[in-house]
């Protein structure tokens, strides 16, 4: 398999050229082969380059037993390299907490569901929830609940038997997961019902039959008199593009159960958001600037102003204070490294391909010659794009002053390329060339003078050059 | 454009000269205005909803970059319309395009365009052969089957030339005039192209994601709990009923194609009656490419962006003006079920232009039905 990552870059170059139906033979190619004979690393690059198409095509997926078993609690997935945080769970937990979980399980049974699952039609494509899990699930979520409940019972009350679990699973870290994977299971039943209401992912502003919904679902875990009902909250607020909408909810309901001891529904939501956040800060603090382009600079410093502010609001900016100088840190070079590191031969780069470039016909590879000029361009605006968006929030991270400068630069550089080019306009220098040709030129600085100083510094650019240009002989 | 009942409804249009064109501005308080001729055959722009109020803002064309902070693009349009002095959708159109490929609206809505021009006179060119071909081979009884190459090679063209010296003769007419009418016709009939054709033309392209879009937004609706999906139910049935009406014209426009030598002898009637046919299909799709990419590029952003797309949408929705379908059924249901909307303008009375607001109008301009 040494051709498997050119073929995958063939697959990822194609994406958008393949039939869906192909995308969905693919997909369930790779996941059936995930078991049988192709690694999981494998298959996860695979599946990895799929994923922008997956989004789109939303192919039924090869089902599994294990499938099945994390999908109450798939929302609460993070990277396996995150340190266990607040009601999230590692996806390094899944395998050991399968393993564990099938070697007390009666394999007949087992057998016997998987055998179901095989026979259970694929559902049709488009689909945002696959209809085989809500058939198959719910009894084998409320057995291994209830087998993994006995397990941490035993673990509570024995500590040998606690330290022979953590050995089995392979460690403190994953047996955490582990109680609140069993917290999770326990709410199967419920979550599914307010999940159909949550749908699609990620949900966006809510609506008040979605609030309704899950005040109402959580009032009646409350009158069950179940054991955690907390990490419903989790639930909603993974659930959510913007948890903070989910704090008032779960504030209103005042000092009515979690399952933890102390902690109100308010609290449990608090301290979900307070992992995710400090999760975030940390992937930002600890984000390579040679592995993000200027662009997605410009997305994490609109993602860290948004996020600071709903922190400050909400009284919750205090015990984070050092991963948000972590994260401010990193982002101000990454805003000096990535976004205003060679900001002058970018910006100046997309003007000048235009005001250089040869006329088409004198052009060795005119083809060739017009995809430069257009990658310029798009480049240059790309970048000058990536500023005006950090520009708006520079204040958060303190790079305002950077920020103000770099424009200003940029300002009269562009001015001065105007000025010069007008200039030779006036002086008969692009009579040869043409109206059309000097139009064209003229432009390209109109152009990149708006996104960077505004319509009305470009304004009087565009009026000096069209008169300029009027009085051009033919 | 709408039609709310009580007061004010006098002024909506009733015709659509009256409803005007959709011009493609990108300063976001301008997108998606309409241009229209005053009595006194002045250009006008009307803006809907453009203060959150119901009704529209009209304002003489020529006063409007002193009113509004317009982006460079939208300067140039706005000058280059006014040159034109039309408000024709195809002359608004190619207005567009031709501006779009200044780059003022940045480098991928000029390669666009670019493209878009290119692939018109393609299409152009492909509906003048096909157009040649099947009426040559009607009016000789299918004695003469022309293939690309007999236009291109010498015997060909002699083959070619003589079927049409042949068919003049029996028509009484000059074989130039036979070969200009043949012209005439295929770029007449360009936009649409004829059945039967592996490219489809713009116009019949923008038809069927009409049609589609009805689907669309049809299941949309039933998947949606926010109150967006409420008005997508009207969108989905005025892209129904558009398309319909839209394939109704289309038909009519293309049926003479069966039979070419009664259009190539009384030409000056019958080119006036495709002609008619053309105009109406062009008001009638009007506004509707707008829709369509704005949905196309909705549908691969999240859901808060999807419903945002559908109230624009709606905001914008091109309605077919009352008089124009007077006789047809469910008409006055149609256009009364359509009700203005407050659109969600952001800082759109600052005096500045947002760039990002300005980036996202763009968009639009990126793609092509």
């Amino acid at each position: 398999m040494t051709d498997l990552a050119s073929e995958l870059r063939d697959i990822e170059r194609k994406l958008f050229e393949i039939p869906d139906e192909k995308v969905a033979q693919l997909t369930m190619l790779i996941e059936r082969s995930r078991a049988v004979v192709m690694s999981a690393a494998m298959a996860n690059a695979a599946l990895g380059t799929l994923r922008p198409r997956l989004t789109k095509t939303r192919p039924p997926r090869y089902l599994t037993l294990q499938r099945v078993f994390c999908h109450p609690f798939e929302d609460l997935l993070v990277p396996s390299e995150t340190d266990k945080q607040f009601a999230r769970i590692a996806r390094r937990s899944l395998t050991p907490v399968w393993d564990f979980l099938i070697a007390r399980l009666d394999q007949a049974a087992v057998k016997e569901l998987e055998a179901a699952l095989r026979a259970a039609p694929s559902p049709e494509m488009g689909l945002h929830a696959d209809p085989r899990i809500p058939r198959l699930g719910p009894k084998f979520w409320e057995i291994s609940a209830k087998l993994l409940r006995a397990e941490l019972a035993k673990a509570e009350a024995d500590a040998a038997q606690r330290d022979e679990i953590i050995h089995e699973l392979g460690g403190e870290a994953v047996l955490a997961d582990l109680v609140d994977i069993v917290a999770v299971l326990e709410l199967a039943l419920p979550l599914q019902e307010l999940r159909e209401e949550l749908s699609p992912k990620p949900v966006g502003r809510l609506l008040e039959t979605q609030v309704e919904a899950i005040k109402l679902a959580y009032t009646g875990l409350l009158e069950a008199g179940t054991a955690n009902p907390g990490h419903l909250i989790a639930v909603v607020i993974a659930r959510l593009s913007d948890g903070f909408q989910a704090l008032p909810i779960f504030d209103g309901m005042g000092e009515v159960a979690t399952g933890i001891e102390g902690m109100s529904p308010g609290k449990f939501a608090r301290a979900m958001l307070s992992g995710d956040c400090k999760r975030f800060l940390s992937n930002v603090s600890k984000a390579d600037p040679e592995k993000v382009s200027d662009a997605g600079v410009a997305d994490m410093v609109g993602d860290f102003a948004n996020l600071l502010s709903r922190l400050k609001n909400d009284g919750m900016a205090e015990g984070a204070e050092k991963e948000i100088q972590a994260a401010t840190q990193q982002l101000k070079h990454m805003v000096k490294s990535n976004v205003l590191g060679g900001i002058d031969g970018k910006v100046m780069g997309g003007v000048s391909a235009v005001l250089s470039a040869p006329p088409a016909e004198e052009a060795a590879d005119p083809e060739a010659a017009k995809q430069a000029v257009f990658d310029a361009k798009l480049e240059a605006e790309n970048r000058v794009y990536a500023l005006q968006r950090v520009a708006k929030v520079a204040g958060e991270i303190g790079a305002e002053k950077d920020i103000a400068g770099a424009l200003k630069e940029l300002t009269g550089q562009i001015e001065s390329t105007g000025a010069t080019l007008i200039n030779d306009i006036k002086s008969g220098k692009l009579n040869a060339e043409g109206k059309d040709a000097a139009k064209t030129k003229l432009f390209a600085a109109l152009r990149m003078l708006e996104l960077v100083a505004g319509s009305n510094a470009a304004t009087k650019l565009m009026k000096d050059g069209l008169a300029a240009i009027a009085r051009m002989p033919g | 454009m709408n039609f709310p009942k009580g007061a004010g409804s006098q002024f909506q249009p009733t015709k659509f000269e009256e409803r005007g064109t959709a011009v493609a501005f990108t300063t976001p308080a301008l997108s998606q205005a309409r241009v229209r001729k005053d009595s006194r055959d002045q250009l006008e722009l009307t803006v809907s909803s453009f203060s959150g109020v119901k009704g529209n803002y009209v304002i003489r064309w020529k006063d409007v970059a002193e009113i509004f902070s317009l982006s460079m693009h939208d300067r140039e349009l706005h000058e280059v319309i006014l040159k034109a002095n039309s408000c024709l959708p195809p002359q608004v159109r190619h207005a567009i395009l031709e501006v779009a490929k200044g780059g003022l609206a940045g480098p991928e809505a000029q390669k666009s365009a670019e493209e878009a021009l290119a692939e018109e006179e393609n299409e152009a060119l492909l509906t003048r052969f096909f157009l040649f071909k099947g009426s040559l081979e009607r009016m000789t009884g299918g004695q003469v089957n022309l293939k690309v190459a007999d236009f291109v090679a010498p015997s060909g063209r002699e083959r070619v030339k003589a079927a049409m010296t042949d068919v003049a003769h029996r028509m009484h007419v000059q074989t130039q005039v036979l070969y200009d009418r043949l012209e005439q016709w295929g770029s007449l009939i360009a936009p649409l192209g004829l059945n039967g054709m592996s490219k489809e033309c713009r116009l019949r392209r923008i038809i069927n994601q009409i049609a589609m879009l009805e689907n669309t937004m049809t299941s949309w609706s039933a998947e949606d709990k926010s109150e967006a999906s409420e008005l997508a139910v009207p969108i989905a049935r005025m892209a129904g009923y558009t398309a319909d009406y839209a394939k109704e014209i289309m038909a009519s426009a293309l049926r003479p194609v069966e039979v070419p030598e009664k259009v190539l002898f009384n030409w000056e009637k019958a080119s006036a009656l495709i002609q008619v046919d053309l105009e109406r299909l062009w008001w009638t799709v009007d506004g509707w490419e707008f829709v369509l990419l704005l949905w196309a590029d909705a549908q691969e952003r999240d859901r808060d962006s999807q419903r945002a797309a559908v109230t624009e949408i709606y905001r914008v929705l091109p309605i077919i003006p009352e008089k124009e379908v007077a006789n047809r059924p469910k008409a006055k249901a149609m256009q009364e079920n359509s009700r203005l909307q407050v659109r969600a303008l952001e800082g759109w009375n600052s005096g500045m232009l947002d760039i990002e607001m300005m980036r996202r109008v763009e968009t639009t301009k990126k793609r092509r039905i």
